[in-house]
C-alpha cells in the first residue's frame, strides 16, 4: 500500500522498507562455520545496460567482530545462454574488509554474477546473484 | 533432373583414411561411443556440476557445441550427427536383450508425430528457457534415451528415428542442403540383384533366417533411393550390399529439392503433406527461434499479453508460435503460390503449388540455422575449457588444469556478424535457385512470371532474418513476469 503524503512519518517508513527490500533483492550472504561471514551487493541495486555498477562485497571476521582484510574477490559475470562472452573483474579492497569492483554488462537479458572470494587463510566462497539487465 | 550426375565420379568410401574408416564395420559404433561419452558427461555434469548455465557441460556442450558442429556438419559432409547417434547405440544394446516384435501402428507412419514433437521441442525451449537449466537440459537428454530405447523396443525398424525423434527430422531436411549423397553406384548391377541386401539385410549362408548384417531400417531401397532424406548415414546399406554397388558421392546441395521422382519409402515430396509440414516448420521455426532472442520479443510479449488479457507465458509464447510457425506461412506460401497459378497460368489447385514450392524455401532455413548456432558456437566455442578447469577444481579440490581461463570464448559477437550475413545470403540465393530450377521444369515458358513470387517471399524473409540477426541479442532467462 502506497504511504500518504500526508504522513512523512509512514512515508519514510515506507521508503526504508522499499530501499531495503530493493538491497535484499540484489544481496548475497555466507556465512563460514561462524567464525567469518561474506555480504555481496551491488550499488545500484538494479544495474542497467551498459552503465557501470559496483560490485561490493563485505567480508568480516565474526569470531573477533572485525572487519577481514587480506581477501582476494574475483567478479565474473556470465550470462544466462552458456557460449556468451563472460565479463571477469577483479575487485580491490577500498577500506578494510570491503572490495569493489567496478563492472558493465553490455547485453540486454538474464545475467549471473559468480562472486568468489578467497580468504586469508586459503577458504573459497563462491555466491551467486542473479540480475536481470533490461534492454 | 539430376545433375548429380554430371558431376565427377568420385566416391568418398574408396578415398584413403577416410574410405576404409567408412566401410570399417564398427565405424559407426565407435562414433556411438564416442558421442555417447559426450552424453555421459553432459548428464553426470547436468546432475552433479554448478546450476549455472554457463559454467555446466550440459548447456554449453549440448546448446553451443552440439548444435553448431551439427549444422556445420550437415553443411560440410551429411547427416554425420544422426550416423553416430548414441541414443540409438543404446537401443541396439537394449535390442540385444529384448528384441521388438511389433510393426509400427498406421498412425506413426507419416511425419505428423515428428512435427508435432519438433514444434514442442522449439516451443519448450522458449517457454522453460531450457538452455539456462542444466537440470532440465539433461533430463531433455535423457528422455530422448529412454524415448528411443522405448520406442524401439516395442516396433520393429527405426521407428523413433524415422517418426518421431526432433533432432532426426531435423537432420533429414537439413541433410537436403549436404554435399554428400550415399547412392548405387550402378543401377543395371541393382536390377541384376536378386537378394536386396541393403534393405532386407545379408543373412547367414548356412542360416537363412539369421541377419548377419542388417540393411536400412529406415526403408530407404537403394535403386528408387532419391536424395538424403530419411537417410541417417548409418552405412548399413554399405555393409550389406553383397555387390559393392555404393558410393558416398559429391552432389549439388539442394538440387533433390526440386526432383519430382517418386523415392523409396517416402514417395513424392509433392503429395507429402505432412514432409511439406516439417519443411515450414523447418525454415519458420529457424526465425521464430533467432527471433525469441532478441530484444523485441519483449515488445511482441507485452503486446500479445495485453490483446489476449493474460500474463501466462504459456498462453502468450503459445500464441506468439501459432502465428510465426502457422498463420504467417499459411499466408505467405499460399500467397506465393496463388500468384504462381494466376502468373503462370496453372490449372493445378493453390495447394498443390505450394506443395511444389514450399520445398524451395529449405536452403533459406538451413541458412538461418546456420547463421543462429554458428554464432553461438564462434562465439563460445573455447568456454568449454574453463569449464573443464573448473569442474576440475570441483571434483579433486585442486587445480589440475590450472585455474580456468574465464576469458576463453570465441569471437567477438560484432566479429560474427558479416558471417551471419553471408550465411543469410547464400541461403536466400541457394532458395531462388531452386525455386528456378523448379519453374524452368514446371513453366519452360513463363519460369521468369512464375519464379517472380517465391523471388519476393524468399528476399521477404531475408530481410526479416537480417532484421533479427541485427537486433541486439537479449539472452533473455527470467520470462515476461521477471
Amino acid at each position: 500500500m502506497a504511504a500518504r503524503a500526508d504522513n512523512p512519518k509512514r512515508a519514510a517508513l515506507a521508503a526504508l522498507i522499499a530501499a531495503a527490500a530493493l538491497a535484499l533483492a540484489s544481496c548475497a550472504h555466507e556465512t563460514l562455520s561462524g567464525e567469518s561471514s561474506v555480504f555481496v551487493d551491488t550499488i545500484p541495486a538494479r544495474p542497467a545496460l551498459s552503465a557501470p555498477f559496483v560490485v561490493q562485497v563485505v567480508v568480516r571476521d565474526d569470531r573477533h567482530q572485525k572487519p577481514m582484510t587480506g581477501a582476494k574477490v574475483e567478479i565474473l559475470g556470465q550470462m544466462s545462454h552458456p557460449g556468451m562472452a563472460p565479463v571477469l573483474v577483479p575487485a580491490s579492497e577500498s577500506a578494510p574488509g570491503i572490495f569493489r569492483g567496478s563492472v558493465s554488462l553490455d547485453m540486454a537479458g538474464a545475467w549471473v554474477l559468480r562472486i568468489t572470494t578467497t580468504l586469508p587463510d586459503g577458504r573459497r566462497v563462491q555466491q551467486n546473484m542473479d540480475l536481470d539487465i533490461k534492454p | 533432373m539430376s545433375v548429380s550426375d554430371s558431376l565427377p565420379n568420385v566416391d568418398l568410401l574408396r578415398w584413403p583414411i577416410v574410405g576404409p574408416f567408412l566401410r570399417w564395420r564398427h565405424a559407426r559404433t565407435s562414433l556411438q561411443i564416442g558421442f555417447l561419452a559426450a552424453a555421459v558427461v553432459v548428464v553426470l555434469h547436468g546432475f552433479f556440476g554448478p546450476d549455472v548455465a554457463s559454467a555446466n557441460l550440459a548447456t554449453t556442450l549440448v546448446w553451443v557445441h552440439y548444435r553448431g558442429f551439427l549444422v556445420l556438419a550437415l553443411l560440410a559432409a551429411g547427416n554425420l550427427f544422426c550416423a553416430g547417434c548414441p541414443f540409438i547405440r543404446v537401443r541396439d544394446w537394449g535390442r540385444l536383450l529384448h528384441a521388438p516384435s511389433r510393426k509400427r501402428p498406421s498412425w506413426l507412419r507419416g511425419k505428423w508425430a515428428a512435427v508435432g514433437l519438433f514444434a514442442a521441442v522449439l516451443y519448450t525451449y522458449e517457454l522453460f528457457d531450457l538452455w539456462s537449466l542444466p537440470l532440465a537440459t539433461t533430463y531433455l537428454v535423457l528422455a530422448y534415451f529412454v524415448g528411443a530405447l522405448v520406442v524401439d523396443l516395442v516396433f520393429a525398424g527405426a521407428t523413433f528415428c524415422k517418426h518421431l525423434c526432433p533432432v532426426g527430422q531435423f537432420n533429414f531436411i537439413a541433410s537436403t542442403m549436404s554435399p554428400l549423397e550415399l547412392r548405387a553406384r550402378d543401377l543395371p548391377t541393382c536390377s541384376a540383384c536378386r537378394t536386396s541386401d541393403c534393405i532386407s539385410g545379408r543373412r547367414a549362408p548356412a542360416a537363412s533366417q539369421v541377419i548377419v548384417q542388417r540393411g536400412c531400417e529406415l526403408g530407404l531401397f537403394m535403386p528408387t533411393k532419391v536424395g538424403n532424406i530419411d537417410c541417417t548415414f548409418c552405412m548399413d546399406c554399405v555393409q550389406a550390399c553383397p555387390h559393392d554397388n555404393i558410393v558416398l558421392a559429391p552432389r549439388l546441395p539442394g538440387l533433390e529439392l526440386t526432383d519430382t521422382r517418386r523415392r523409396s519409402a517416402i514417395g513424392r515430396l509433392t503429395r507429402r503433406p505432412d514432409l511439406a509440414a516439417l519443411v515450414v516448420l523447418f525454415v519458420f521455426g529457424a526465425l521464430t527461434n533467432a527471433f525469441a532472442m532478441v530484444t523485441p520479443v519483449r515488445q511482441v510479449e507485452l503486446w500479445i499479453a495485453d490483446l489476449v488479457g493474460t500474463r501466462s507465458e504459456a498462453v502468450i509464447l503459445g500464441c506468439l508460435f501459432a502465428v510465426l510457425i502457422a498463420v504467417v506461412p499459411a499466408v505467405l506460401v499460399g500467397l506465393a503460390a496463388w500468384t504462381t497459378r494466376i502468373l503462370a497460368g496453372e490449372p493445378k489447385p493453390t495447394f498443390a503449388v505450394a506443395m511444389r514450392y514450399v520445398y524451395a524455401l529449405v536452403p533459406f532455413g538451413f541458412g538461418v540455422w546456420l547463421a543462429h548456432y554458428g554464432f553461438h558456437l564462434l562465439t563460445g566455442v573455447l568456454v568449454v575449457v574453463p569449464i573443464v578447469q573448473s569442474a576440475s577444481i570441483d571434483l579433486f579440490r585442486h587445480a589440475l588444469l590450472g585455474n580456468p581461463l574465464w576469458r576463453w570464448a570465441g569471437l567477438r559477437p560484432g566479429a560474427v556478424f558479416p558471417i551471419q550475413v553471408g550465411l543469410l545470403i547464400l541461403g536466400t540465393i541457394g532458395s531462388v535457385g531452386v525455386a528456378a530450377v523448379m519453374t524452368a521444369d514446371d513453366y519452360p515458358e513463363r519460369a521468369g512470371r512464375a519464379l517472380t513470387p517465391w523471388t519476393v517471399l524468399v528476399l521477404l524473409l531475408f530481410v526479416a532474418a537480417l532484421w533479427v540477426m541485427y537486433q541486439p541479442m537479449e539472452m533473455r532467462g527470467l520470462g515476461i513476469g521477471a
